[in-house]
């Protein structure tokens, strides 16, 4: 395995070279960090609440502390029911992180084997899975993502599932181009002659030259799933025992509070944003290393 | 007349930090109806060194110093606009890669056309008389000027080129490898091609090849490009049948004699110096079989000698080094 | 392959993966769990008789096939059904909310190609220098946007703040004119629909702009660049040339693009309550009306593929070279 591996191109091999370089940048730093600020306010997130998400907060006077701005007692005010605006933010993570990266990972493998796979064998193999794709693709996403959920009971689970059954299609896509230029380099030729298996040349020295371009779908994919989960919860289809900011934000529009209360609006959105804009940062940095031509001369 | 005066041509590459030096104080001069064949192997500043002259460099490239006297005009000095009247009217510019050089979604016709709308204003009428008469000129039915280049075969779209070249009669004409990557056949129809119209529209010619071989057909002037610099340069009879400098030497080891066939090809050990270091004595110094003491201190510069002009501290033993050089034990011991 | 014959293959290509797609979301449709009668009559306190007439009628009392295949038999005779819900023909409800997001999307799909293709053209160009640096990093921000979240902060700022722009909807109640600009046809419409487009531009540009971007990055560095430059071609030629020659990535993710921007429709029409197809589909579904809910799927689906096809088929015209493959 090693000669051949030695002889195969691409300039790294195994994910820990590749996030080397990726966070080697400052914006790729940057997005890591954020996300692993994120990451660790999920995890801590019952220890940093300053108070029950979901439990109502009275005012002096047993009146409900509905709609309060910001005060040193609520960081980021109150919503519509009395709730903390700031600890519901922080338990939110939870989501994210969840969707996101579970999310990210099955579109990810799917598309990659799904691109591995057509672009390797070719013939009808090809056309069946890329029919699929196709047909995968001329589904819209939300409206389709809206009636699996109805179908199915809105859960972080079903969630999960609707993205991952439908957004691996671009990098089955992707992947396959890839694939189909490099299965006509000397190496793969080489791997061939020397008595390697399909399944061999395909997952030992084709996939370690994709890798990069499948990390990069790996941090689009936490961006789309993030924005995917906050659109459903949005519309009202989200998890109901899990809070999350697109529900906040439905929440808030639902109420109305939006209008006049801008704490409800802007503190979830911007994290959404945060969380999204960190991922596609990484993302940028890995899509510089499959195209080199992108990096600042 | 002197159509072409490079004098100290000096180009460098800025790239995060480094600066590679391409084009070390390069002079030569060019006299009507002259061919000169620059040589020297890949990454030896001489596609750089004509880029320099039409002004086409990349962003990341500075000319550092030197004039470059077109029919007498500096074409460094002009602003951007002047520059680009001059070119293809003036100076014509054919590079290796002809496959690649057409727009690949516009038809020929079109960019026969776009090419002259760019420097004459009216008379576009006679524009499709006229490149028919090119096409034919150099050997292409004129049918195919309404294809696009995809549809025309790589030899074919060498001789488009040429035939766009011409369009204006330039008093220059600058081939960058045009014959690399094209079969053997093709090859010679396009250096006959080459030849012919040369001699024709008596046109200057700047022929750089890493094919001595092709030089030494076309040309009648030769100039030897090593890490940057000219280190030889004279009458091509002159320098190709009796080289003064190693290197030129050793590059005629490395091609056949169809006079001697059996005599054993030896190539030049070693590679090119890196261009960001700057270099205290002569560049070939580390390759050179006869090198000395001397070498490794002190830069040679060109200097007359045998009816040439060469940069070697011991040009003067040439003939001595030309005839140890046939023994290929010498090269190796590097 | 001669011309005609890729077109007709792609169309073909094109009817069985409309077909597909069809066939899928009508058993998706009819695998959700309860049916109109017991979400419309409530409670079920409906004898169990009216109960079964109501679904002979609806045709819900028949075999899953045969319900397809009639289903199948409607669609190509053009009958969409009857909504459960309106107790009109689904073509008399659809047909106007259709007109409404083709108005919208077309406009804001439009304007977020064009300013996506001149500013990522220009960043392109200009590579090297600060402003693209900077820029291409600008460019992710819009990117992370949620879409609905952009339209409820202009609705803050604009409509409920500085009273700019009306709240939602596509038009005013009872609109009478007060002024020379206000009377001018259209004025009504336009005004609702600004900020609407205003947010799906913001949403939607950044994908075009990079794609451009990038491709233009590509281009710029090919031969015949570099030889049109040779030629004493004029700057804005040569621009022009490169523009041309990097679009084209750019057209084959329009397709792509129509995927997504109808998601971000219906968010946009929720929002701005704009009485479109996204909206209808998201409360059908909520009320199981079947057949509006299937109908609006099957027009989305219909878009997208079509739009796949056209492009498909511009691309031929754009690039000599395909139509040789």
């Amino acid at each position: 395995m090693s000669s051949a591996a030695a002889a195969a191109p691409g300039r790294l091999r195994g994910l820990r070279a590749a996030a080397a370089v990726a966070l080697a940048s400052p914006i790729g730093a940057a997005g890591a960090a954020i996300l692993l600020l994120f990451a660790l306010m999920a995890i801590f997130a019952s220890a940093l609440v300053p108070y029950d998400p979901l439990q109502v907060q009275y005012l002096p006077g047993h009146r409900v502390a509905q709609l309060l701005p910001p005060s040193h007692r609520f960081l980021f005010g109150t919503t519509y029911y009395g709730r903390d605006v700031l600890s519901q933010l922080i338990v939110g993570t939870r989501v994210a992180m969840i969707v996101g990266l579970t999310s990210a990972f099955f579109i990810t493998v799917i598309g990659t084997n799904v691109g591995l796979i057509s672009g390797y064998y070719g013939g009808w193999v090809d056309t069946i899975l890329m029919r699929i794709t196709d047909v995968v693709f001329g589904i819209p996403f939300l409206p389709f993502a809206v009636v699996l959920v109805a179908l199915l009971n809105p859960s972080l689970f079903n969630i999960v599932l609707t993205i991952s059954c439908l957004l691996w299609r671009t990098t089955a896509r992707v992947i396959r181009s890839q694939v189909l230029s490099l299965r006509e380099r000397p190496f793969v030729k080489a791997a061939k002659v020397t008595g390697a298996g399909d399944l061999r040349v395909m997952y030992v020295h084709i996939l370690p030259n994709v890798l990069p371009m499948s990390l990069l779908y790996v941090a689009l994919g936490i961006g789309w799933a993030v924005l995917a989960e906050a659109s459903l919860s949005f519309l009202g289809f989200g998890d109901p025992q899990m809070l999350s900011w697109g529900e906040m934000l439905y929440s808030a529009y639902l109420t109305g509070s939006f209008r006049s209360s801008w704490w409800v609006v802007v503190p979830p959105g911007v994290c959404i944003t945060l969380f999204v804009a960190s991922a596609f940062m990484i993302g940028r940095e890995f899509e510089i290393l499959v195209n080199p031509r992108l990096r600042q001369p | 007349m002197v159509t072409l005066a490079v004098k100290n041509l000096t180009i460098d590459y800025r790239q995060r930090g480094t600066t590679l030096r391409a084009v070390d104080h390069a002079s030569f001069s060019l006299a009507d109806g002259e061919a000169l064949g620059i040589v020297g192997e890949s990454g030896c500043g001489k596609s750089t060194l004509v880029k320099g002259i039409l002004a086409l460099l990349p962003k990341n490239a500075v000319v550092a110093d030197g004039a470059v006297l077109l029919q007498g005009q500096n074409m460094l000095g002009l602003d951007e606009a002047a520059r680009r009247r001059l070119r293809w009217t003036a100076v014509a510019y054919v590079t290796q890669s002809a496959m690649d050089s057409l727009n690949p979604v516009a038809r020929v016709i079109d960019q026969f056309a776009q090419t002259w709308r760019a420097h004459r204003r009216g008379d576009g009428h006679r524009l499709h008389a006229t490149a028919e008469a090119l096409f034919r000129s150099v050997g292409l039915d004129p049918r195919w000027l309404g294809s696009y280049p995809h549809e025309l075969s790589g030899g074919m779209r060498q001789r488009v080129i040429i035939a766009l070249s011409l369009l204006f009669e330039p008093a220059l004409f600058v081939a960058d490898e045009p014959t690399t990557g094209l079969d053997v056949i093709v090859q010679r129809q396009v250096l006959d091609l080459l030849r012919r119209v040369r001699t024709e529209h008596r046109m200057a010619v700047i022929f750089v090849s890493h094919d001595i071989a092709v030089v030494a057909e076309l040309c009648s002037s030769v100039a030897v490009m090593y890490a940057g610099r000219i280190v030889e340069k004279g009458a091509a009879a002159d320098i190709l049948g009796r080289p003064c400098h190693p290197y030129t030497i050793g590059l005629k080891q490395a091609f056949p004699d169809i006079r001697d066939p059996h005599r054993v090809l030896i190539s030049i050990p070693g590679a090119p110096p890196p261009l960001d270091i700057p270099l205290s004595g002569c560049a070939f110094a580390p390759r050179c079989p006869f090198v000395r003491r001397r070498c490794h201190t002190e830069a040679p510069v060109l200097r007359e000698l045998a009816r040439r002009q060469v940069a070697c501290h011991f040009a003067e033993e040439a003939d001595t080094f030309r005839e140890r050089a046939a023994d290929p034990s010498i090269w190796q011991q590097r | 392959m001669t011309l005609w014959r890729y077109i007709l293959h792609r169309l073909l290509q094109a009817i069985v993966t409309l077909f597909a797609v069809i066939s899928l979301m009508w058993g998706m449709f009819r695998l959700i769990p309860g049916d109109p009668t017991t979400v419309f009559l409530g409670t079920g306190e409906l004898p169990p008789a009216a109960i079964a007439a109501l679904k002979r009628s609806w045709g819900l009392d028949e075999p899953l096939s045969q319900q397809y295949l009639h289903y199948i038999g409607n669609l190509l005779t053009g009958n969409l059904g009857t909504s459960f819900f309106f107790r009109r023909p689904v073509l008399d409800v659809l047909l106007p909310m259709l007109l409404n997001t083709v108005l919208l999307m077309g406009v804001s799909m439009a304007l977020a190609m064009l300013i996506g293709i001149i500013v990522g053209a220009y960043l392109g160009w200009k590579r090297g220098q600060r402003v693209e640096a900077v820029g291409s990093l600008l460019v992710l921000i819009p990117r992370s946007l949620p879409i609905f979240w952009i339209g409820i902060m202009l609705l803050m700022a604009f409509s409920y703040g500085l009273h700019w722009f009306p709240i939602g909807g596509i038009s005013t109640p009872a609109f009478i004119p007060e002024s020379a600009l206000e009377a001018l046809p259209g004025y009504d419409l336009v005004r609702h629909m600004i900020l609407p487009v205003l947010t799906a531009v913001i949403y939607f540009v950044s994908d075009p702009l990079m794609i451009m971007r990038t491709s233009m990055l590509d281009v710029v560095e090919e031969d015949f660049i570099t030889f049109a430059r040779a030629r004493g071609l004029p700057d804005r030629t040569v621009r022009r040339m490169a523009r041309r020659n990097a679009i084209r990535p750019v057209l084959t993710y329009i397709a792509i693009m129509v995927s997504f921007a109808l998601g971000g429709q219906v968010l946009l029409e929720v929002v701005f309550s704009w009485p479109g197809m996204g909206s209808l589909m998201v409360n059908s579904v909520a009320q199981r009306d079947y057949p509006v809910a299937q109908a609006a799927f099957f027009l989305m689906a219909v878009i997208v593929v079509l739009l796949n096809l056209a492009i498909d088929v511009l691309y031929v015209f754009l690039d000599p070279r395909i139509r040789y493959e």
